[in-house]
């Protein structure tokens, strides 16, 4: 019978008027791994900062140990055991390994100069036992992600964390990078670390955790043995409704090709990748993440550098050294990260629409303001945008009318190819069902439309066929008639054999 | 350089601070500034025979001791993401003002003239430290201010008077021409300075927190580290050793005006880049800087000695930190090249 | 989504939401303080030096004009996010191209021509390296330029200094027409096109995009390198600009002229109400600046303090100006996005 190490009860959280955390339970057992499983928003990242001292509830209990405690800061959660790793790894570039690993606790002389001989071979030793190869002495920045996450977990070993958080570790790691990573879990387990683990990846969960707790719209749902539970209840409860009637109907005339790649590579992100699309297909690009899909994408429109290959629109040869040249080729491109390249939030929202065809909105330079509103008054009723005034930031609206904005800017020029990169990424699950009817509705109007997605269940709901890619190759392409998840999954793994 | 000592620990501590330093100089492309250095000591024997001569090379020596002293402060600044434009009006400043004391009161103590002009520069730096790090002014913009607010200071207190080498006290000029076994005390300086600091930033908290600042200001921020602390300390460093040149370039040149190295702070930072300083920062190594400093040295002497050729040591200048920063660039992409072969797609 | 135009369910209003409306509003913006200081600084000149400020009211404006030509494309540059320090040194050099090319051909359009070529040059050189490579700054390519225009200048010159130059260029400096100083009706003119360049046209368009979200632009199709390049040419060109009317002020180029123009230049637009960050300004603080700059300087002129002092006065000022920055309201920004 395992005690408990960690509680938390009746959490809140505020932000100014956002709630993040609505009287929320977690209760960890001492020595268990537990998943913390839940939808983007659903409160997951907020309860770690929690509980590694980033943040101070409005109200509620910590007890660590069974009694009481306050984490003011995460120098604090850091005594007392309590160590994370995220996906974006803080570390120092610069810096070596070792450093990083110490970083905040260094060892020091009597002289007060720091200790780098005893540093250096307890570094070697606790990355050796990790079972990894990576010298000590290196820096930081020449590691890859996988091997950076390592480093961390080291340093919360080195820190002699009890309890250990893992925010998405997989999603960046490569099949057996996350072997490597179930492996150094599992050992961790049974030296006695508690770990709470947050994935979407059911597989992750599988494999490691013993119970799950789920949080839905920043409340917690319920916790369950992972035997106990089935996949569909468990999407239920993330969800709150059924899987069925997520994805509308598709209307959509296939007709000939109007998109194709031959042999796209770049070194060290893909190699080559070939498909082709045809005018009113939507083709799904998936894979692990790692798998090079952003890069892929990004090289076609010309945002990223394109070693080799070439690329065809309507069966003539293009060129895209930058995206404006995309654009002219009728390739457009709904970036990943909506808010950093997709919009500028500064700016408002007719603005953000016209920016890409000034030439459309004015004559010989001078913008005509008119002309630009209504343009874009047109667009965000087509698009049945919310939003208080056009004049308004993009910054005020929800993650999925500000994606509805970034849509409205793909329909301003004349455009073949929509290449959307994670279109419902930080989307409500009702925001969603809009999207992909948009998806629809531009598919029904003649656009080929790749969409690029790490979600199962979108890729089969909304592709007619499926590109996966594995380690920046293709491994198979299907189409989408009774194509399942175990296939596709299967195609993403490295140990596939076709 | 080494003093044998019989205590058998600190001279096991001193050599491998030495090893260590050694490694450092042959790892990155410090070699090519040593080469480089090696080409230009050959052309100037072969040039200028007469010039070479051991006074001749003490000469050039001693009066880039200070760029390099300057140098050390200017590497914390960059190494932290700044940069500090007003390090030259600081330092004439802070020189003048003690050589005016010195010349209309040459009773006062020489140690109490240099602690005096370390406080001015102090001051100034604390001023720089404080807009930017609790202000979080711009550095180039505060520091510009700086600059013209300083030497107004200079000029205004100077009442443009001139000290000149007769109004110099003999004591405040001895520092500057005496020697240590042989070497001259600027020079010794340097090098006693270049070792502290090559210690304190290698080896004890302080150093690689300004190292930590400036390669992730926010995994330091989470870390707990004090960045606003950090970026302080090390304008306030860097003026306290503008303040402290202040002193030794008047008692080198045994000269005080306000209109005095002008530019001088442009000579420190193209220093700091040759030696592999990054401007976006996170990098830099004393041992980049020592190198640096003096293949600046023979730059500047080989300009200087050959005819018609100090006329084009600006240009020069310029050209070199647009050239050092590009070759940095390179140098790093080329690592970063490397890395994405590493991946093995 | 409808295909009928919009739905009339979802009307937009025409209105910004929280914007501080009324007069209030208006007497407290920015511009509006800065034109309560520029007429402050009249009053003062007037308690302090009544005779000679009326007298000479013309002349104090003429004193200010020659670097205000600079500060258009330095506003476009400080919105891009970026800065330009080289300016001093590149109007030291276009002078210097125009007085030798008047020295040797005594014409001149030609003169005028190659002086504006130079300068464009040296713009055109700080853009080529700042586009050319991602990892640059202009931070250090305009500190390095400033350093080897200038150094040019010292080897082309030595010690010597120029002194031929067309007699009308005393118009420039000194003239008046309609009563106003002929530099004053120039400078409007420039005003006008510039700000309606950057308020009204997909230029100006572009300069906030990109100051605001450099990255975000280049994905929208934006071509941010182009449009860099051209804010630097057009920074060199109208620092060439300013050279000319510096000439018409003091007909001798020597090396050292032009220093300090920067911090000038710089400290006129960021009270004018630039962020020095990038994504924020307008054209009408920095003009306001222009003339806060010359009558500051007149006022500190008139109460004996020395040019040399009186540029101490320039960065105190920018300080103060940086300072009202951080301390003036932010725009308002609604409560942040939902995921």
């Amino acid at each position: 019978m395992q005690d408990t190490i960690l509680k938390l009860e009746n959490i809140s959280k505020n932000f100014g008027g956002v709630r993040a955390l609505r009287g929320v339970h977690f209760e960890l057992k001492r020595g268990e791994i537990h998943a913390l499983m839940g939808e983007n928003g659903a409160g997951k990242s907020t309860l770690i900062k929690v509980i590694t001292g980033v943040h101070q509830p409005n109200g509620g209990d910590i007890y660590l140990d069974g009694e009481k405690i306050t984490l003011n800061n995460p120098k604090e959660a850091a005594e007392k055991g309590i160590a994370a790793i995220y996906q974006h790894v803080t570390a120092f570039p610069h810096l070596s390994v070792t450093e990083n690993i110490f970083m905040g606790r260094e060892i020091i002389k009597k002289n007060r100069m720091y200790n780098w001989k005893e540093m250096n071979a307890h570094a070697q030793e606790l990355l050796n036992t990790l079972g990894s190869d990576i010298d000590a002495k290196s820096l930081m920045g020449d590691l890859s992600v996988a091997k950076q996450q390592l480093v961390e977990i080291s340093k919360a070993l080195s820190a002699n964390a009890r309890i250990l958080i893992m925010d998405e570790p997989t999603a960046a790691l490569t099949k057996h990078e996350c072997e490597e990573l179930y492996r150094i879990a599992e050992k961790l387990r049974d030296d006695g670390v508690s770990i709470i683990f947050i994935s979407h990846k059911f597989e992750d969960m599988y494999r490691l955790a013993s119970r799950v707790t789920v949080f839905r719209d920043s409340q917690y749902v319920g916790t369950w043995g992972v035997k106990d539970i089935t996949n569909a209840d468990l999407i239920q409860a993330m969800v709150g409704r059924e899987l069925t009637q997520m994805y509308p109907p598709k209307t959509a005339e296939i007709k000939e090709e109007v998109f194709r790649v031959e042999n796209l590579s770049s070194t060290g992100y893909f190699r080559n990748v070939s498909f082709s699309v045809k005018k009113g297909e939507i083709v799904a690009l998936t894979g692990l993440v790692g798998a090079g899909r952003t890069e892929i994408c990004q090289s076609i429109i010309g945002a990223m550098k394109l070693d080799s290959g070439k690329i065809f629109v309507d069966g003539k040869r293009v060129r895209n050294p930058n995206p404006l040249a995309a654009q002219k080729n009728g390739i457009g491109y709904l970036p990943e990260d909506r808010q950093l390249h997709g919009l500028i939030l500064d700016m408002d929202i007719i603005k953000n629409v016209t920016l890409v065809n000034l030439g459309q909105f004015s004559k010989l330079g001078w913008l005509n303001g008119q002309k630009e509103e209504d343009a874009v008054v047109k667009l965000s009723g087509m698009m049945e945008l919310k939003a208080g005034s056009l004049y308004d930031n993009p910054s005020s609206l929800s993650g999925g009318n500000q994606q509805k904005v970034v849509f409205e800017k793909l329909l301003v020029n004349d455009l073949k190819v929509m290449i959307l990169d994670e279109p419902t990424k930080g989307v409500d699950v009702g925001a969603k069902y809009a999207i992909y009817e948009v998806m629809n509705n531009l598919a029904a109007k003649g656009y080929a439309i790749i969409m690029v997605s790490s979600e199962m269940p979108e890729v089969l709901g909304m592709a007619d066929r499926v590109v996966v890619l594995r380690n920046g190759k293709v491994s198979a392409e299907y189409e989408n008639e009774n194509l399942g998840q175990e296939q596709i999954l299967m195609a993403a793994l490295p140990d596939y054999n076709l | 350089m080494t003093n044998s000592t019989n205590d058998a620990k600190t001279k096991g501590k001193r050599s491998n601070v030495f090893v260590s330093l050694a490694k450092n100089i042959v790892k990155d492309r410090s070699f090519g500034l040593v080469i480089a250095c090696v080409i230009l000591v050959i052309l100037a024997v072969w040039l200028t025979p007469t010039l070479m001569t051991g006074s001749a090379i003490n000469g050039m020596l001693r009066n880039n001791a200070i760029f390099g002293i300057m140098s050390i402060g200017m590497l914390m600044v960059l190494v932290t993401r700044g940069i500090d434009l007003s390090i030259a009006a600081t330092m004439v400043f802070s020189g003048l003002i003690i050589a005016i004391i010195n010349a209309d009161y040459p009773d006062v103590p020489i140690i109490v003239l240099v602690l005096l002009s370390i406080a001015m520069g102090t001051v100034i730096g604390m001023y720089n430290g404080f807009l930017v790090s609790k202000l979080k002014l711009l550095p180039i913009i505060v520091t510009l201010s700086t600059l013209y607010v300083v030497r107004g200071m200079a000029f205004i207190f100077s009442d443009s008077r001139w000290i000149v080498p007769g109004n110099f006290s003999d004591s405040y000029k001895a520092f500057a021409s005496g020697n240590i076994l042989g070497i001259n005390n600027l020079v010794v300086l340097a090098a006693v300075m270049f070792i502290v600091f090559y210690v304190i930033l290698a080896h004890f908290g302080f150093g690689r927190r300004v190292y930590a600042v400036g390669s992730s200001p926010h995994s330091a921020r989470v870390t707990g580290i004090n960045n606003d602390r950090i970026i302080f300390a090390v304008y306030t460093i860097m003026g306290a050793i503008a303040g402290f040149a202040g002193f030794l370039y008047t008692a080198n040149y045994a000269i005080a005006q306000s209109t005095m190295a002008m530019g001088m702070e442009m000579d420190v930072i193209a220093i700091c880049i040759l030696g592999g300083v990054s401007i976006n920062g996170g990098t830099g190594r004393i041992s980049g800087i020592i190198i640096a400093t003096l293949l600046f040295a023979l730059i500047s002497s080989f300009l200087s000695m050959l005819p018609g050729l100090s006329i084009w040591t600006d240009a020069i200048k310029g050209a070199i930190i647009v050239g050092a920063v590009i070759l940095n660039i390179y140098t790093t992409r080329s690592a970063n090249r490397q890395a994405l072969k590493q991946r093995n797609i | 989504m409808t295909d009928q135009g919009f739905n009339k369910q979802h009307r937009f209003s025409v209105e910004k939401t929280g914007q501080v409306k009324g007069l209030g509003g208006f007497l407290v913006r920015w511009e509006m303080i800065l034109i309560y200081i520029f007429l402050l600084l009249n009053v003062l000149l007037l308690l302090t030096n009544q005779k000679v400020y009326l007298n000479s009211y013309a002349s104090i404006i003429h004193a200010g004009m020659d670097l205000s030509f600079m500060i258009f494309p330095m506003i476009f540059i400080l919105l891009l996010g970026d800065i330009d320090v080289s300016i001093g040194s590149i109007l030291a050099l276009s002078a210097m191209a125009l007085g030798l090319v008047y020295e040797a051909t005594s014409n001149t359009f030609l003169s005028i021509l190659m002086g504006l070529i130079a300068g464009a040059a040296c713009g055109m050189i700080n853009g080529l390296l700042i586009t050319g490579f991602k990892e640059i700054s202009a931070v250090i390519v305009t500190i390095a330029g400033m350093l080897f225009y200038r150094g040019i200048v010292k080897i082309v010159l030595d010690v010597r200094s120029l002194t031929a130059f067309p007699d009308w260029f005393g118009q420039l400096g000194y003239g008046n027409f309609l009563g106003l100083p002929i530099s004053l009706w120039i400078f409007a003119i420039f005003a006008i096109a510039f700000g309606l360049l950057l308020h009204k046209t997909s230029f100006g368009r572009k300069l906030y995009a990109i100051g605001n979200n450099q990255d975000g632009s280049f994905f929208s199709g934006i071509n941010v390198k182009k449009t860099k390049l051209t804010v630097f040419i057009l920074m060199g060109l109208m620092s060439a600009v300013s050279a000319v009317f510096y000439l018409g002020r003091s007909p001798s180029v020597v090396a050292n002229i032009g220093e300090g123009y920067e911090l000038r230049v710089i400290a006129i637009c960021v009270l004018g109400g630039v962020s020095t960050s990038g994504g924020k300004g307008k054209i009408f603080g920095p003009i306001i600046g222009v003339f806060i700059m010359s009558f500051l300087d007149k006022l500190l002129g008139f109460n004996g303090v020395q040019p040399a002092a009186r540029i101490m006065a320039v960065g105190i000022l920018l300080i103060l100006a940086l300072l009202a920055e951080k301390i003036k309201p932010e725009s308002k920004k609604v409560a942040g996005s939902k995921a």
